[in-house]
Formats: structure tokens, C-alpha cells, sequence
């Protein structure tokens, strides 16, 4: 069924010291962050065992894109491992990485940067995230960029970069700790946010899916290993649909049902506040 | 209050409140127009409706010559454009328009005179296409115009550019009405109606006009496209001139699939309306079958190609659109539990607005269920093009859509006309339809199975099609007939003096506390909410709703 | 019915004009997202699409028509901020400018399409190149449309820094028309 499978299975492990030493650092920061290094900011408080799973799954996630099989196979024959990796980085790296981030971090940065924080709100406004976040995701899928990524270990590492980056800015609005700073959006917009969310993801997907040829010529060299790369450029596609779309629902029902709850909870203050108003009347 | 409706309606006399003919001709007021939508909307569903009869009338018998071939593909063609644009998407549009501001406690629409706008739209492709019967030939290649059976080449009269020019008119008018649902909902509601409170039949107009702001679109660009290929000569849907035919199904299911749900949440929004009203019970589970709405319009984009099942695409993307189709199915039973847990141990008052409900419930399960069958690969490789999908369309659309727009009907019409539409006449109208209804569709099953495709305008002899044909055709009267007593039901109530009870069901939401029928300006002081049931918290304070929590 | 019990406003889009507008750019933006699907959906067929090849004017007038709209969104940023602060002389003449700078635009591409040689009933290319690029300019002589009636209503002094609704419209349709064209241009041009 998927091509790719005997392929990657016999592909290695790559134990790239860069990325290994990169990761060790945010590691280590962050537990820094969590425990002694907590002292340097203001207004800190310990950072809760759901955040700090969710921040070290996401490195976790960016280990697996990089180091494991997945990393060799997408960058010798597979699109659909390639695929792979970039959903982990974009839908298991960023939002994990935003969702473990704790508020008074973003506060304080805020309160001595304020012009990184500033310009950190425009680009976290819903409108603009969910720009930076499609027009980043579609842009590599041109095939000049991409085959430049391929052909190319700076473009490549510059790609996985602003993958990141671009995650975590479309991410925030949805997932980003309630603070003042660098806010997320409200409940209702992040309804319609996720909704539209799944369009552009969607369209790419179909094209890549129902591709007659193939795309990116660099792949046509899995030929020479026995794997159909129109097949496996299927794959991919599937896989990008999945993710791209039905994925969505799970933060989607998630959001709704908190929406909900504010709605109901904000409804029970204004009945409450309204029934002392009128016993005081 | 009697000074204050006087003061007021004097000027509304001008805006076209008033009575005569050019009143309604230039009248703005949601509840005219919704009116306008709703007479309109069953006059075509009564012309779908003959032309659903000449067809059956043709098929009773192997090698019949009721109607020609070339005949039988416009009427078939006419009958599914008419159904689905003309007659029930209009049919949820009017309820929408009459009940949307009454019942989040509005005095109208977010913008009135394109609401007036979107129905005169609509009323002239309606007419505008039927008109191309006299002018030249109807469009016969199917209500979803595959191309390039659709090019110049192969459909050589004006009946297709009939077709899509009507298509585009209505897409704009079903666009516009949309924009003006959702604003309304998001801006007119009443104080304390915050988006949890507001009743399910409000929600899903809601839903299913961002679904149709989302999906429209699609429709304009396919008939953009196939216009222009047809009328400047370009190549969009010619293979040999670089262009596709497949191109034409992946945009026109695109707008398609959500189409469906386009028709049906709206009628499921009614039963759920209903439902809880004669089973004297709250809906349950209440915000998670507003979700299973919102659900539904999302997966609804995702699986238009389970209709392209045969078209030799890849196998990944076939399975891809299999599963989704599957996947949608749950938030669907989500909603069917909902109702029956509604019912469960409620004070069940078997009028026909709850006939119908029921009916709906019990018919759409079936339609639904033969929908999850389809959804299976191979089942759809050999059934797809045959009368299984007219069977499980009809069991959705009729069994399912028109006998919740009819329950809404019942249900709704005192308010609209001060009078009650007959129960003796409603029960009949009930059984005939539901027992001519089974008639005609359910052997459509086995009809498939047995491979007789559909669109066929005769059959050969011997093939043991012969009997079911004849079955369904005698079903299909039945139906005709339990319609005709809807219409004596109408003229004879209109007829009698109106009685004006503002509530006779003793339901619950803000509505039925208008007058019937409303006065123009709905309500003279805009209420004020506190639960989802305001007319119940209102008529019934120590059982309030509010007060549960307390 | 006693004291209101009206739940706090959670997100308020603010007037119904704007709620409005922005559901008909929603519904704008699938149709250009389908029309430049059918283009991509076409070009997977025909490797043999990818431009500049394809268009004989070449890169040098699409560049211009870009500059020129990007320039008037800046244009019509400035009427925005101009009537914010009551000046309204300054907002007649951005949103002045604003109109020239379509203007302009419309006639670059109509010149652009006059030399490219181009013919609708070319094949299937020819076709969908000139669908979505009229669907794009007649999109800006709509909003070349408000912004004549939004400009004749500011020479008339209809708005001041509390009452530029209108203003405000034509600015975010102005943006949509852009951001259209951007994307246009990348997918028809650029790829």
C-alpha cells in the first residue's frame, strides 16, 4: 500500500551534531527555565507538569524529524517522509513548543523588550498569523524552492527554520498562554481561525494527491531504488491531507466546547450580577 | 400597545406593509418576503413534483412512449434543478427569513432590501429557466451538467446556457441571503441571546449559510468556465484543447457536497425545533448537536469526490475520501440520538408537525445509512450511476429535507397566518406521503442492485425491473396525492376566519410571543433573554429554565 | 422581563457594514481560491505551462502593475489614517490617487493583454490566463467603483474622524483587491 515503507525502514538513523547539540540547548534551557533560572524573571511561578510535557514532546517531535530514518529517507527518495517531517515540525513541534511556553515568560520578555513584543503582536494578530503560516507552507511547495531545499543543506536548514518560526506564529493564536503581551485571540475568533485553517492545507493536498506527474524531479531518482515516486508523491499528499484538515478538528472541538464554557460561565456572572441588582433594587 | 401598532404602522404602510398587490411588489419586511419564498418555493415544488410524475409515468412499463428520450432528459434534468435550487433550498430560505429575526427577537434582517434583493433574484432564474421549455429546449444533461456532455458540441440548443445562467443568478441570490443571515445572526440578537441561547433552528441557518458563503463559489467558477467554453469558445472542459472534464466534477462537487448539507441542516434545525416542543422537553444534549452542525459543514468539504468514485483517480485519494465519508456519519448520529433522547420519557403529542419529525428521522436514517454503504469502494464501483443513488438522494432530500420543511409548515403556520391548517387533513397528508414515499424509493434499492441505471428513459422487457417500476410509479401518485391534500389543507384554512392565537402549542421560543400574525415590527419592545426557552421562562416562572441552576 | 442579563461582549466585530463586508470578501476569496485551483488543477496536465515562457509580454508590465497596486494600498492606508485624524483634504486627495493608481492599473493590463496575443479560444492556457486576470480587473473596477462614490462623498464632506465607515469599507475591499493580485501574480507569473 505505501510504497515507501521498505525504504524507510532500511533507512539509519542520522546523528547530525547540529542538530543534536541544538536540541540538547533548547532542552536544557528549558529546564534551566523551569527550576533555578526561574528566579531572573518577574512574576514567575512553577511551570505546570502539562506545560513542560508538552514543550519537551515537541522537542521529542523535532528529534524524530531530524534524526530518525524519516530525515535520511526525505532527503534521498522520499517525498512522503519528507512530508512527514515537515508535519511533525508544523503540527507537533509548534503547537507543542507554543502550548508549553508558560505566561509570565512572554510577560516579562515583553516588559523588557517592548519592541520585540510589539512586533511579535502584529505578527501573532489572527489575520497575520494565519497569512505567515499558508503563504510560508505553500511557498515551499513551489517546486523551484523546493528542489532548491533538496539540492541545498543551507536552503534546507533555512526551510526547517521558517517551518518553525512559521508554526509557532500560527499556532499562537490559538494555543499561546493567556497574557496580555503577546494575546491570543478570543474564543469566537479562534473558532473561525481553525475553520479557515483547513482550506489552503486542503487545496495544496488535492493538487499534490491528484498530481499526474511528478513534481519535484529531485525524487525521481527513488525510481533507481524501486519505489513508484508518483506513488509515493501520493502518499505524501494523503498524508498532508489528513493532517491538513480532519487533523484540525481535534483543537477545533476542543475550542468550541471552551467557548462554551466561557459563554455559559460569562451568562451565569450577568444573572447573578442582575439578581443582586434587583434584591438591591 | 394598540396606539403604538397604529403609530407605527402608518409610515410602514409606505415602506410596503400595507395591502395590494405593489405593497408585497415593494415590500422589505423579512416576514413578506419569507412569505414571497415559501409560495414560490412550493409552486416549483409542485412543477418538480409533475415532472417527477411524468417520469414515473414513463417507467411503470418496460418500453413505454409516455415520453420521448429527448424528453425524458430535460424533465429529468428540469425535476433535480427545480427540487434542489427552486423548491427546497428556497423552502429553508423562506422559514429563515420569516423566523430568523423573530426568534433571536429582531424587528428584521441585518439588510432588508437586499434580502428583498436575493428573493427577486431568485424568482427570476427560477422563471428564467423554466422559460427555456418554450424557448428552444429545457437543459437535459442532468442537474449536475457534466461536461463535456454539456460543451457546444454535444448539447448544441440553448438549454444549457439556460441553465447556467439561471444557476448563477440563484447562486447569488442563495450568496447574498446568506451574507445577510450571517450578520443578522452575529449582530441582531436580543440582550442575554448570547450564541448559547439561541435556538438550533437559528444556529443551523447559521451554519448552513457560512457553509454556503464557503461553497457557492465553486458553483460560480464551474459555470463561469462552462459558459465561457460555451458562448466565447474557450477550452476549459475540452481534453483535446488542453483542458479537462474532470475538472468540471472536482468544482462542481466541491460546491456540491456541502450543497447537500446546504439543504438539509436547515430542515434539521426545524426538527429540532419541533421535536422538543410536542415532547414537552428541552432538546437534549443541546451545544454538542450545534457542534455535530459545525462538524458536519467542515467534513462537508472534504468529501465531494465519493461522488467521482469511478472516475479513475488514484487509489490513496479514493481512500482518503472513503474515510471522510465515514467519519461524517458520526456527528450525523450525534444528532439522531439527540432527538430520540428528546423523546425519550417526554409528553409526546402526536400532532402532525411531530408526524413528520419522526418521519424525517426514521426516513433519513435510512437515506443515511444507504449513504455509509456507498461510502464503501467497491459497494459504490458497482452500484454508483444506478437507482441506489436515487433511492438513498430521495430518501435524504424527501424523506428527509421535505418532511422536515413540511413539519416546520405545520408547525409554524398559525403563527404566519393567525389560522391552524387541519389535523384530520395533515394525518392524511402524512400517511399517504410516508407510505408513497417507501413505495417509490425503497424498491429503488433492489432496482439498483439488479443494475438498472439511472437516467434511463425506457428498460427492456424481461429483465424483472418491470414490477418494481410499477410499484413505484403507484407510490409515486400517493405521495402526488398526500400533496394535493396539502394544498386543499392551505386554500381551505385560508379560506376560513383566522383564529390569531399567538401560541397554540404552548412552545417555547421567542416567536410565539409575537402576535399571529406579527405585527410588522415584531415586537414592540425587544425582549430580554435569559435561557435558551424565554417563552417558556416567561409563561412558566417557577419551572424556569434559569432558574435550574439556582 | 426585569433587568437585563445580557452576557458581557466577548468579540464584537463592531458595525454591521463592516461584519458585512468582510463575509463578501470571505465568499470573494473562494471564488479567486477555485478559479486558481482549475488554473493549477489544469497546469498539472501541462508541465509545458511554466512561465515566463508562456507570456510573450514577459515579467516587465505585470512588475509594474504590481509596484503600482502595492503602491495604492499604501495610498489608501494613508486616506484611512488622514480621516482618523480630521484631515479630510488629505483623504480626498489619497483617495483621489487611489482611484488614478487603479485606473492606471486596468489600463496596464488591458495593454499587457493586447500585446501578449492571447485569444480565449487558444488553448486551454489562454483561456484560463485571461478568465482569472478579467475576474481579478473586474474586481478592481468594482472597487474602483466605491472608491469613486466614497470619494465624491468625501469632496462633499460626508465624513469626519468620528463617521468614516465608508472610508474604512473601500480601504479593506482596496486591501483584498491587492492581496488578490499579489497572489495572482506569484501563481501566474512567479511559479
Amino acid at each position: 500500500m505505501y510504497p515507501g515503507l521498505s525504504l524507510l525502514l532500511a533507512s539509519e538513523w542520522t546523528w547530525e551534531p547540529s542538530v543534536l547539540i541544538g536540541l540538547l540547548a533548547v532542552t536544557t534551557a528549558y529546564v534551566l527555565l523551569a527550576g533555578p533560572g526561574r528566579k531572573a524573571f518577574r512574576g514567575s511561578a512553577p511551570i505546570s507538569t502539562g506545560q513542560k510535557t508538552a514543550f519537551h514532546l515537541g522537542t521529542l517531535a523535532l528529534f524524530i524529524a531530524l534524526t530518525s530514518p524519516i530525515d535520511e529517507a526525505a532527503e534521498t527518495y522520499l517525498l512522503s517522509a519528507h512530508m512527514a517531517q515537515h508535519i511533525l515540525i508544523l503540527f507537533a513541534t509548534a503547537p507543542l513548543w507554543v502550548l508549553g511556553v508558560p505566561d509570565w515568560l512572554i510577560e516579562d520578555v515583553a516588559r523588557r523588550l517592548p519592541a520585540v513584543a510589539r512586533f511579535g503582536r502584529k505578527l501573532t494578530q489572527p489575520m497575520a498569523a494565519f497569512g505567515i503560516f499558508n503563504v510560508t507552507l505553500i511557498a515551499w511547495h513551489i517546486p523551484a524552492l523546493y528542489q532548491a531545499s533538496l539540492h541545498s543543506d543551507g536552503v534546507h536548514i533555512l526551510q526547517h527554520l521558517t517551518f518553525i518560526a512559521a508554526g509557532v506564529i500560527g499556532w499562537w493564536p490559538v494555543l499561546a498562554a493567556v497574557q496580555d503581551s503577546v494575546p491570543r485571540a478570543p474564543r469566537s475568533v479562534q473558532l473561525i481561525y481553525l475553520i479557515l485553517m483547513v482550506f489552503p492545507g486542503l487545496g495544496l493536498a488535492v493538487l499534490l494527491t491528484l498530481s499526474p506527474r511528478v513534481l519535484y524531479p529531485f525524487y525521481q531518482a527513488a525510481a533507481s531504488a524501486g519505489i513508484d515516486p508518483l506513488g509515493d508523491q501520493e502518499a505524501a499528499g494523503i498524508l498532508m491531507w489528513f493532517t491538513g484538515t480532519v487533523a484540525y478538528l481535534v483543537p477545533l472541538t476542543h475550542v468550541f466546547y471552551a467557548w462554551v464554557h466561557d459563554l455559559e460561565r460569562a451568562d451565569a456572572a450577568a444573572a447573578r450580577a442582575a439578581a443582586t441588582a434587583e434584591r438591591s433594587a | 400597545m394598540t396606539t403604538q401598532a397604529e403609530a407605527l404602522s402608518a409610515p410602514q404602510a409606505a415602506a410596503g406593509s400595507g395591502q395590494g398587490l405593489l405593497s408585497w411588489v415593494m415590500t422589505v419586511d423579512h416576514k413578506r418576503i419569507g412569505i414571497m419564498y415559501l409560495i414560490t418555493a412550493t409552486a416549483f415544488f409542485v412543477a418538480g413534483g409533475i415532472l417527477a410524475l411524468l417520469m414515473r409515468t414513463q417507467l411503470a412499463q418496460p418500453n413505454a412512449t409516455v415520453l420521448s428520450n429527448a424528453a425524458y432528459n430535460e424533465i429529468f434534468t428540469m425535476h433535480g434543478t427545480t427540487m434542489i435550487f427552486l423548491a427546497i433550498m428556497p423552502l429553508g430560505a423562506g422559514f429563515g427569513n420569516y423566523f430568523v429575526p423573530l426568534m433571536i427577537g429582531a424587528r428584521d434582517m441585518a439588510f432588508p432590501k437586499l434580502n428583498a434583493l436575493s428573493y427577486w433574484l431568485y424568482l427570476f432564474g427560477g422563471l428564467f429557466l423554466f422559460s427555456s421549455f418554450v424557448f428552444g429546449g429545457a437543459p437535459d444533461a442532468g442537474w449536475f451538467a457534466y461536461a463535456p456532455l454539456t460543451e457546444k458540441l454535444y448539447s448544441i440548443n440553448h438549454g444549457m446556457d439556460y441553465w447556467g445562467l439561471s444557476v448563477l443568478m440563484l447562486g447569488t441570490a442563495t450568496t447574498i441571503g446568506s451574507i445577510n443571515f450571517v450578520v443578522t445572526t452575529i449582530q441582531m440578537r436580543a440582550p442575554g441571546m448570547s450564541f448559547t441561547r439561541m435556538p438550533m433552528f437559528v444556529w443551523m441557518t447559521f451554519v448552513t449559510s457560512v457553509i454556503a458563503i464557503f461553497a457557492l463559489p465553486s458553483l460560480t467558477t464551474a459555470t463561469l468556465l462552462l459558459l465561457l467554453d460555451r458562448l466565447v469558445g474557450t477550452h476549459f472542459y475540452n481534453v483535446s484543447a488542453g483542458g479537462s472534464a474532470l475538472l468540471w466534477q472536482h468544482l462542481f462537487w466541491f460546491f456540491g457536497h456541502p450543497e447537500v448539507y446546504i439543504m438539509i441542516l436547515p430542515a434539521m434545525g426545524l426538527i429540532s425545533e419541533v421535536i422538543p416542543v410536542f415532547s414537552r422537553k428541552p432538546l437534549f444534549g443541546f451545544m454538542t448537536v450545534v457542534y455535530s452542525g459545525i462538524a458536519i459543514g467542515i467534513l462537508g468539504f472534504t468529501v465531494w469526490a465519493h461522488h467521482m468514485f469511478a472516475t479513475g483517480m488514484a487509489i490513496g485519494a479514493l481512500l482518503f475520501f472513503s474515510a471522510n465519508s465515514f467519519i461524517i456519519g458520526v456527528p450525523t448520529g450525534v444528532k439522531i440520538f439527540s432527538w430520540l433522547a428528546t423523546m425519550w420519557g417526554g409528553k409526546l403529542s402526536f400532532k402532525t408537525p411531530l408526524l413528520f419529525a419522526i418521519g424525517f428521522v426514521a426516513l433519513f436514517t435510512i437515506g443515511g445509512l444507504d449513504g455509509v454503504h456507498m461510502a464503501v469502494l467497491p459497494v459504490d464501483w458497482q452500484i454508483t450511476d444506478t437507482y441506489y443513488v436515487v433511492s438513498h438522494i430521495h430518501y435524504v432530500l424527501f424523506g428527509g429535507a421535505i418532511f422536515g420543511l413540511f413539519s416546520a409548515m405545520f408547525y409554524w403556520f398559525p403563527k404566519m397566518s393567525g389560522r391552524q391548517l387541519s389535523e384530520t387533513l395533515g394525518k392524511w397528508q402524512f400517511w399517504l406521503m410516508f407510505a408513497g414515499m417507501n413505495l417509490t424509493f425503497f424498491p429503488m434499492h433492489m432496482l439498483g442492485l439488479l443494475g438498472m441505471p439511472r437516467r434511463i428513459y425506457t428498460y427492456a422487457d424481461g429483465l424483472g425491473w418491470g414490477i418494481w417500476n410499477l410499484i413505484e410509479t403507484v407510490g409515486a401518485y400517493l405521495v402526488a396525492l398526500g400533496i394535493l391534500f396539502f394544498l386543499i389543507n392551505f386554500f381551505r384554512t385560508m379560506a376560513s376566519p383566522p383564529t390569531n392565537e399567538a401560541d397554540p402549542w404552548d412552545a417555547f421560543t421567542l416567536e410565539w410571543k409575537a402576535s399571529s400574525p406579527p405585527a410588522p415590527y415584531n415586537f414592540a419592545e425587544i425582549p430580554s433573554v435569559r435561557s435558551r426557552r424565554p417563552l417558556w421562562d416567561e409563561k412558566y416562572p417557577d419551572k424556569a429554565d434559569w432558574k435550574q441552576g439556582e | 422581563m426585569t433587568a437585563s442579563t445580557a452576557s458581557p461582549a466577548r468579540f464584537r466585530p463592531g458595525s454591521t457594514a463592516k461584519v458585512g463586508l468582510l463575509t463578501v470578501i470571505a465568499s470573494e476569496i473562494f471564488f479567486f481560491a477555485t478559479a486558481l485551483s482549475a488554473y493549477f488543477f489544469l497546469r498539472l496536465e501541462h508541465p509545458e505551462w511554466s512561465l515566463p515562457a508562456q507570456t510573450p509580454t514577459g515579467l516587465l508590465i505585470p512588475s509594474l502593475n504590481t509596484l503600482l497596486l502595492l503602491a495604492s494600498a499604501l495610498v489608501i492606508r494613508q486616506a484611512q489614517r488622514a480621516i482618523a485624524a480630521d484631515r479630510t483634504k488629505m483623504a480626498q486627495m489619497a483617495l483621489g490617487l487611489t482611484f488614478v493608481l487603479g485606473l492606471i492599473f486596468i489600463g496596464g493590463q488591458v495593454f499587457d493583454f493586447s500585446q501578449s496575443g492571447l485569444k480565449p479560444d487558444d488553448a486551454a492556457f489562454g483561456g484560463i490566463f485571461m478568465a482569472l486576470i478579467a475576474f481579478h480587473a473586474f474586481h478592481v473596477l468594482a472597487g474602483m467603483v466605491y472608491l469613486g462614490i466614497t470619494f465624491a462623498r468625501a469632496l462633499l464632506g460626508d465624513f469626519s474622524a468620528n463617521h468614516h465607515t465608508s472610508i474604512t469599507l473601500c480601504a479593506w475591499f482596496w486591501y483584498f483587491v491587492v492581496a488578490v493580485w499579489l497572489t495572482l501574480f506569484g501563481a501566474l507569473y512567479l511559479v
